[in-house]
């Protein structure tokens, strides 16, 4: 176990070090330089380029990046003077990690719940409207929930807070609503296709001639056994967190990562830009790590070993 | 004799999208206590629905037509679903054919087998699993106390079908039904379990109903047998009956189709054509259309049973007393002179 996760965060480093170069070169591609004043004088701009060593060849200036990202130092942000971007990453992260991991949360086990109702009363009105509900949810993108939760419960019945991240909790359910809709759809649906397989297993037949009752077996036999093939879509379900949380922070105005990424990458600020892409992946790779790990504690026919398979 | 199970006149339907399916089409036949009765069938004859029957686990679509299933004395049909609860696992358990897929992947073997002890039983968490432990030695799991927390996919298939039967046996039922348990198995491994059972059943004094298409395991583990058709029982008898003086065309087919040691044939018999379809039951002998013995009669009218002793019948035409002498295959006459040397006086025809 402790040598397969030494294998693990070997490759989790390797695929920083990737995506940190790939990120380096493209986003040089990217049009336009930060400092785009037209009224900017040609030789302050050298001054400021030199500053920040964009006057060096750009292979130098991605070793530079290197060297100092492995000694924890992600650079200065050029749009906001002198901000290390470690300091703008870390002020920020709080609200986003907090409405991915209760969206993550609430979407999963709401997910797996709807999902297994709709399997248990298969081909009823249960099923279909669990069906209905998943389809929407999936189809929907999140920044329609988002905007429809805002107009309705906030806005017009005042229940809670339209935007901003001021009242505590209460300004985190209405984004982690819009933010769950996509998961929970997901799970439903992953969960309700493996329950009904698993439902018409011999498995839960023989559970059934011990004298379980329809409830017991799916306490004790079906819902485990479901789960397996959900963690499975836990990974991509992250992703898509991570990413609809953008424009979901955008709505309600949420001081959060995603605001900031989308800003960054508008005013070309390179090094927010690669400490923020460098964080996404670092944040995925743990994901699918954990992911990986539940799998062996869910299903023991898989077994973690340090051997390469 | 104790009666354990008596199932009379028993017809199912189910209803597809196709129509509805006449699967079971009036079923009688009964065991004691400590008997083991084989019911042998092709796929699709009715044997599995029969015993799902038995068991309370009829799917949804499926509807009692007519006919009892009483088991030991008590009218199973119309419990109610928490009253089967309680019978399933506790008074009939069953066996089931794939081991490999019927042990809850994700769950230890100790667990699942003290389940049924559990559920209906006061017994404490602690007792059951060492009920368990006791259970598995008992079925011939080496080192059961060590294995507890394993989980299936540590076990071999035949220790698997043993674990089932370890479940199946916990709480000492008073019918097991072992549907096909040596069929996804090594023919060695079929001999271990078949013995087993047969040990089981002698220190329980469980009732046993196997079903099976393979007639070599029949041999060794069955008191009786009842042989199913189309929905039907066309023959039964005590397995020397079935086995030496069978009567009915169908039975002959099964026992031809069985591979011997003294066989002369190049190929293996098999019955020709399919079984019917089941959507729309033919009007006589449902056998009939793959029957080489079949008479005018076998298409109009469905045959009754002709005794042939006290304790075999068959539905065959062939028995009425104005039936024309027929000549058997040359494997049932091997066998029914086997019978004849056996009986001394007895005719055969």
């Amino acid at each position: 176990m402790i040598k397969y996760i030494l294998r693990r965060v070997g490759f989790l480093i390797l695929t920083l070090f990737l995506v940190a170069s790939i990120t380096f070169f493209l986003m040089k591609l990217l049009p336009g330089t930060p400092f785009n004043n037209p009224k900017l004088p040609a030789d302050q701009l050298a001054q400021l380029k030199a500053q920040y060593g964009l006057d060096k060849p750009v292979w130098q200036q991605y070793l530079n990046y290197l060297w100092g990202a492995v000694h924890g130092d992600f650079g200065t942000s050029y749009q906001f003077t002198g901000q290390k971007v470690s300091y703008l990453i870390s002020s920020r992260l709080g609200p986003s990690l907090q409405l991915g991991a209760q969206a993550m949360v609430v979407g999963t086990l709401l997910g797996i719940l709807l999902g297994a109702l709709a399997a248990i009363r298969k081909n009823t009105w249960v099923d279909a409207v669990a069906t209905i509900f998943a389809i929407l949810g999936r189809s929907i993108p999140n920044f329609v929930f988002a905007a429809l939760l805002q107009y309705f419960v906030a806005f017009k019945w005042g229940v809670l807070p339209v935007a901003l991240w001021e009242d505590g909790f209460s300004s985190s359910v209405l984004p982690t609503i819009a933010l769950a809709m996509a998961p929970l759809a997901n799970t439903a649906r992953f969960m309700r296709t493996e329950m009904v397989d698993v439902l018409s297993s011999d498995y839960i037949e023989l559970a059934r001639s011990k004298g379980d009752s329809q409830w017991q077996v799916v306490a004790r036999h079906a819902l485990r056994n479901s789960m397996i093939p959900v963690v499975t879509i836990i990974g991509p379900m992250a992703v898509d967190l991570m990413i609809g949380s953008m424009v979901v922070e955008n709505i309600f105005a949420i001081p959060g990562i995603g605001e900031q990424f989308v800003k960054s990458i508008t005013t070309n600020d390179y090094p927010v830009i690669m400490g923020l892409t460098i964080m996404y992946c670092f944040m995925l790779t743990v994901v699918i790590l954990i992911v990986d790990i539940l799998y062996g504690f869910i299903d023991p026919r898989i077994r973690l070993s340090g051997e390469a398979n | 004799m104790e009666r354990i199970l008596e199932v009379k006149d028993l017809a199912i339907d189910f209803a597809t999208y196709a129509g509805t399916v006449h699967a079971i089409r009036h079923v009688d036949f009964h065991l004691d206590k400590g008997e083991t009765l084989a019911i042998v069938g092709e796929s699709g004859s009715g044997k599995s629905v029969t015993m799902r029957t038995v068991m309370g686990l009829l799917a949804n679509n499926a509807r009692v037509v007519s006919g009892s299933v009483k088991l030991a004395g008590e009218d199973i049909l119309h419990k109610s679903e928490k009253a089967l609860n309680q019978m399933r696992g506790n008074e009939v358990a069953m066996i089931f054919q794939d081991p490999m897929t019927s042990l809850d992947p994700t769950m230890p073997i100790g667990k699942q087998v003290a389940e049924p002890l559990l559920l209906h039983t006061k017994a404490t968490r602690a007792h059951a699993m060492k009920e368990a432990a006791r259970v598995l030695a008992l079925v011939g799991i080496p080192d059961a106390q060590a294995r507890l927390k394993d989980y299936p996919h540590q076990f071999s298939g035949g220790q698997r079908q043993r674990i089932v039967i370890a479940i199946a046996i916990i709480n000492h039922p008073k019918l097991l039904i072992a549907d096909e348990p040596t069929t996804a198995l090594d023919v060695t491994v079929q001999a271990q379990i078949v013995h087993l059972l047969k040990d089981i059943q002698a220190k329980l004094d469980t009732a046993i109903i196997f079903i099976t298409h393979d007639l070599g395991v029949v041999a060794g583990i069955a008191d009786r047998v009842a042989v199913m058709y189309a929905g039907k029982i066309i023959e039964y008898g005590t397995v020397d009956e079935i086995f030496y003086n069978p009567m009915h065309p169908y039975t002959w087919g099964l026992l031809e189709a069985m591979p011997t040691l003294s066989a002369t044939r190049k190929r293996l018999f098999a019955i020709p054509g399919t079984p019917p379809d089941l959507l729309t039951p033919p009007q006589g002998d449902a056998f009939a259309p793959r029957n080489p013995y079949a008479m005018k009669i076998d298409q109009e009218q469905e045959p009754p049973f002709f005794a042939v002793s006290k304790t075999h019948a068959a539905a065959t035409w062939l028995l009425h007393p104005d039936a024309p002498a027929v000549d058997p295959p040359a494997e049932i006459k091997r066998r029914k002179q086997i019978w004849a040397q056996k009986e001394g006086n007895h005719d055969y025809r």
